[in-house]
C-alpha cells in the first residue's frame, strides 16, 4: 500500500522513478505496478504526459485515509531508505556512510 | 541493477513510456527480481542519461525490431519463398542448391549467427514445395567446389540473419571468387534482415539478395532540417558519454539500424549494446 502511494505521488509530480527503486523494488516490478495502474484507469498517459485520472485522485486520497498521512504527510512520503534500522539516544554521534 | 556510475534517474513520464513500448511490442517484463533482464537493463542504461536523451532513446526504441531465435524458421521460409516465387523460371532447371553461412574468411574459426541460420534452414527446406525436390546440399563453412557449383544445374545460397553495410557479404563473394573461382553468377544472399545500404552495395556488386525485413537509417533517413539536427546532436551527446569508437558512431559506418537478432550487430545505434567502464547496455553483443 505505501508503495501504491508513493507511486500515484510520483506520477502526479512526474518524479523520479528511482524514488521507488531505492526502497529495494526491481524496475520491472515498478512497471507491473504502472500497467495495473493503467488498466484499473488511475493513470492516463499522453505522448507528452502522465497524470493520475479522477479515479486515480481518490485512489491518492483513499491510500492516504488508510495510511492515516495528515498534514505535511500528505503531500510527501519519507525516504525510507535513509532511515536508520534502529532509534538514536539524543547523546549519540552518528556518522552516514556518505558525507 | 547497479550501474558504477551515479544514476541520473527517470522520469515517472518516460519510465511509463518504456513500460508501454515493451507491452505494446510483447517484449518480457520479467517481474521477478532479474536484475539483469532486459526491462531492468534498459532502465539501468537511461538512468545515465540527460530527459532530453532519454526521450531520444525512447523515440528510437518505439522504431526497435528485436527478433528471436524462435522466430527465425518463420522468417527464413519468408525469405526462402521469397527467393523461389523470383526465380521460378530459372530453378527449373536447378537440380542441386548449395546453402553456405555468409561468413568473411577473417572470421573462419569463429561461432558465427550464419552457421546457425544454415542450421534453422535445415529444417524447413524439406517442407517447401518450391525446392523440396531438389537435391539440397549443406557446406562446411565456405569449402565448396567449384566444379559442383558452377554447373548449369546448381547455384550456392549464402545465408545469415542480417545484412548491414554489406562488407562482410563482399568479402565473403571476394574470397569464393577469386580463391574458390565460383562464378559470382551462381551466389544469392538469403537473409532474414538487411539494410537499405547493404542492399544497395551488393546490388552494385551484381549481387542479389532476399530478405524478409529491411530497414532503413534510424535518424537520418527519418527526420529532415531542425528535427534531424537535433536528435544528431543528442545522439552525439550520448556517444561521448559511451566513449563510442569512431567507426562505430552512430553503428558500424554510420547505418544508424534499430535491430537486435540472436546477437546485436554492431550496426545498430551503440547506445544499444556499449558496454564500456562498467555501462549496463539494453541488449549487449
Amino acid at each position: 500500500m505505501e508503495e501504491e502511494l508513493l507511486l500515484l505521488r510520483l506520477v502526479k509530480n512526474n518524479g523520479r522513478i528511482e524514488n521507488l527503486s531505492k526502497q529495494g523494488f526491481e524496475y520491472s516490478q515498478i512497471a507491473k505496478m504502472i500497467s495495473k495502474f493503467i488498466e484499473n484507469d488511475y493513470i492516463a498517459i499522453t505522448p507528452n504526459s502522465i497524470e493520475l485520472t479522477s479515479k486515480g485522485e481518490e485512489k491518492l486520497i483513499l491510500l492516504n485515509t488508510k495510511l492515516k498521512r495528515n498534514k505535511i504527510d500528505k503531500f510527501i512520503s519519507p525516504q525510507k531508505e535513509y532511515l536508520l534500522s534502529e532509534k538514536k539516544s539524543i547523546y549519540d554521534i552518528y556518522l552516514p556512510d556518505k558525507i | 541493477m547497479k550501474s558504477s556510475k551515479k544514476l541520473r534517474g527517470i522520469s515517472t513520464i518516460h519510465f511509463a513510456k518504456l513500460t508501454s513500448i515493451f507491452l505494446n511490442k510483447s517484449w518480457e517484463i520479467d517481474d521477478g527480481d532479474n536484475e539483469y533482464s532486459s526491462f531492468n537493463r534498459f532502465c539501468t542504461a537511461l538512468s545515465n542519461l540527460s530527459d532530453q536523451e532519454q526521450a531520444l532513446v525512447l523515440e528510437l526504441t518505439e522504431k526497435f525490431t528485436k527478433i528471436d531465435a524462435n522466430n527465425y524458421p518463420d522468417y527464413l521460409s519468408q525469405v526462402l519463398t521469397e527467393f523461389i516465387n523470383f526465380n521460378q523460371k530459372e530453378l527449373k532447371k536447378i537440380q542441386k542448391i548449395y546453402i553456405a553461412p555468409l561468413i568473411s574468411p577473417k572470421d573462419f574459426g569463429k561461432s558465427k549467427s550464419s552457421t546457425a541460420v544454415q542450421y534453422f534452414i535445415r529444417g524447413i527446406v524439406s517442407t517447401n514445395p518450391g525446392i523440396a525436390s531438389k537435391r539440397i546440399i549443406f557446406t562446411n563453412g565456405l569449402e565448396v567446389s567449384e566444379s559442383l557449383i558452377n554447373k548449369d544445374d546448381a547455384i550456392l545460397l549464402l545465408v545469415d540473419d542480417f545484412v548491414g553495410s554489406g562488407a562482410t557479404a563482399l568479402e565473403a563473394i571476394e574470397y569464393l571468387n577469386r580463391t574458390k573461382n565460383i562464378d559470382k553468377s551462381k551466389i544469392s544472399i538469403l537473409t532474414i534482415a538487411a539494410l537499405e545500404i547493404g542492399e544497395t552495395n551488393l546490388k552494385l556488386n551484381l549481387i542479389p539478395v532476399y530478405y524478409a525485413m529491411k530497414f532503413n537509417r534510424g535518424i537520418s533517413d527519418c527526420y529532415c532540417s531542425q528535427e534531424l539536427l537535433e536528435r544528431v546532436s543528442l545522439m552525439e551527446s550520448i556517444e561521448t558519454k559511451l566513449h563510442v569508437h569512431e567507426r562505430e558512431k552512430f553503428g558500424f559506418d554510420g547505418s544508424e539500424a534499430l535491430i537486435k537478432l540472436i546477437r546485436t550487430p554492431n550496426n545498430t545505434f551503440p547506445v544499444f549494446w556499449k558496454e564500456k567502464k562498467g555501462r549496463i547496455a539494453p541488449f549487449p553483443r
